[in-house]
């Protein structure tokens, strides 16, 4: 049988998005420690968009598959 | 503060939650699917109605991640441990000891998804239990959702006066409550009266769930002496010292069924064939091996009996506690503020992690030095230390996303004033009648938070207030307020999370949920009614 390789699945992809938050975490404790709005800004929406992988894969991306 | 609170502020604070309950309970979606929408909805209702500007929003998320990841390295060890015990086999060991200690099923059930759970919650807590008690009742035939279900219901008694204490202390600290004075003794009696209620709900659903009326009247005696033991006696202990109270006679009823096991009415084989929580065809999740010979039941503990020696010498040994306590590390944070002028003051040291006096560290030696044990008796075979640190990782990734999500939304909602609004508004409409709901909102802050503490430090100020407002005794309204919140502790989404995770159902938590609101709302408003009648009519 065919092993998937780990990345490719579901808890691949909220590992890489685990890790996507905790660059974005770090982001925003920069933007913060700066008083600087649009670091804030860049790392919050990164934030956002990877908490969301998991709804969009789950219910966009999987049922056209 | 100047929010207005009127209905529609109320309609959109309320409307995350709302939304994620939806989402959860009646479209059966995975918190990892429904804590992001939520999180998304809240972060429009802060900036578009509660005024709030991008730093707050990041501040709050910052605030929330960090939080997030305490919680998820508890998750972690939980799991390790769990893998460790998984991958020498302990868990068959267990099962077949714990048996023959006690050969009446019900109790077994009984002692490992509500006694020992308890013990766990009065050294360790932080969904602790939920994720150590899940896999150990699968490890007994328990079937994969009520060995989840149990656990949540088993621990949350012990969410107030467990981990030594700790959820009391805030509630008294938010209170204004002084340590030792008349106000601090009355509201731990209220607390601990409405506390042992739902502690014996506990132990006769168990009950229920096993095998209806004909478990519920075998379990009776055995339950009503738990329920004795741990509610009466954390009642008694209360008005003695409250950081102890729940632990001990915690401690005593795990003997206690232990030694229930070998009399009349429990020393012999009991089981109710068809039960609907038990899977007879269950060989173990060990790939249906069988368990080592020369392991002993004692051997197959020796992880869990070293997390409580390490637990209780750290937390209880003052001079200890002190030295491991030194090590500490927080996040400072800028002072936000709302276009309503709702402020979060800045903080030096954001919730500071104590790594060496934090219950992950406790699981952690428990775990490694379980391994190292277990390796050296042969138990763990070539390959398998790899496997558990593997298997261990993939199963707390998945619940990441979650527990973060959860936790960004109760920060948000908390720092935009949203929770604020939504207390404010159920006091202002429903008059002294809020007396009725005074516990629910106790159980709404946790399971918005994830802990019984957070739910005190939200409430517990605000609770002080409107009983002073309506004129009602307020030792009996925070009595209700931390009471609501150790029930709302087995519903929390984030706590529900750490079960379905260690139990390999990530993804069913709604189906969780579903069942134990069932329960848990309607003794709230129960507790809330009785309390209405005792102190408002």
């Amino acid at each position: 049988m065919e092993k998937k390789s780990f990345f490719k699945t579901k808890e691949g992809g909220l590992t890489i998005a685990f890790i996507v938050i905790m660059v974005a975490f770090f982001i925003i404790l920069a933007g913060l420690g700066s008083a600087n709005d649009t670091i804030c800004l860049i790392g919050f929406v990164i934030m956002v968009a990877a908490m969301l992988y998991s709804p969009v894969k789950t219910f966009i991306i999987k049922p056209k598959n | 503060m100047n929010i207005p609170i009127n209905l529609f502020m109320w309609i959109m604070a309320f409307l995350p939650i709302i939304v994620l309950l939806i989402l959860m309970i009646k479209f059966n979606w995975g918190a990892t699917e429904a804590a992001p929408i939520g999180l998304l909805i809240t972060i429009v209702t802060g900036l578009v109605f509660f005024k709030a500007n991008i730093r707050l929003i990041a501040a709050e998320s910052a605030k929330g991640v960090w939080n997030a990841l305490i919680i998820l390295i508890i998750v972690w060890t939980a799991i390790l441990m769990y893998q460790v015990g998984d991958e020498a086999k302990a868990f068959l060991v267990i099962r077949n000891g714990m048996r023959k200690l006690l050969p009446n099923e019900l109790l077994l059930v009984l002692a490992m998804g509500w006694i020992f759970e308890s013990f766990l919650q009065g050294i360790t807590g932080f969904g602790v239990p939920v994720a150590v008690g899940a896999p150990l009742l699968i490890g007994i035939g328990v079937k994969p959702l009520w060995a989840v279900i149990i656990p949540l219901l088993g621990q949350a008694w012990g969410n107030t006066f467990g981990t030594l204490g700790a959820a009391w202390d805030s509630l008294a600290m938010s209170a204004g409550l002084t340590a030792g004075s008349k106000e601090y003794l009355v509201t731990a009696l209220w607390t601990t009266a409405f506390i042992w209620f739902w502690n014996a709900i506990g132990g006769f659903a168990t009950c229920w769930f096993y095998g209806k009326g004909k478990a519920l009247k075998k379990g009776l005696p055995a339950v009503v002496l738990m329920a004795v033991i741990q509610g009466g006696g954390e009642l008694l202990l209360s008005q003695v010292n409250t950081t102890i109270c729940c632990f001990v006679p915690a401690c005593v009823s795990l003997i206690v069924i232990l030694l229930l096991g070998r009399v009349k009415m429990y020393n012999e084989e009991w089981s109710i064939e068809d039960s609907p929580i038990m899977n007879r065809e269950f060989e173990g999740q060990s790939g249906g091996s069988e368990a080592p010979a020369d392991m002993s039941l004692v051997q197959a503990f020796v992880p869990y009996f070293l997390l409580s020696a390490l637990t209780l010498i750290v937390l209880l040994v003052k001079p200890i506690n002190a030295v491991l306590g030194k090590v500490s590390f927080g996040l400072s944070f800028p002072e936000t503020s709302t276009g309503y002028g709702y402020v979060n003051a800045a903080v030096e040291s954001f919730s500071p992690f104590t790594p060496f006096t934090h219950a992950s560290m406790f699981l952690f030696i428990s775990a490694i030095v379980g391994l190292i044990y277990y390796k050296n008796h042969g138990w763990i075979k070539e390959g398998g230390v790899k496997r558990i640190f593997v298997k261990s990782i993939s199963m707390t990734m998945p619940s990441g996303i979650a527990v973060i999500g959860l936790v960004i939304m109760s920060k948000i909602m908390d720092g935009t004033g949203q929770t604020v609004v939504l207390a404010n508004g159920i006091a202002n409409v429903l008059g002294k009648v809020y007396v009725i709901l005074a516990p629910f909102v106790g159980l709404l802050g946790t399971f918005m938070t994830g802990s019984n503490m957070s739910s005190n430090i939200l409430f517990g100020g605000f609770q002080m207030t409107t009983a002073n407002l309506l004129n009602v005794d307020p030792s009996a309204i925070l009595g209700a307020q931390s009471a609501g919140g150790a029930i709302g502790s087995a519903v929390s989404p984030s706590k529900i999370i750490l079960g379905t995770t260690t139990a390999s159902i990530l993804g069913r938590e709604g189906e969780v949920l579903k069942r134990i609101i069932a329960l848990t709302v309607p003794t709230t408003i129960v507790i809330g009614v009785i309390l209405f009648a005792l102190v408002a009519i």
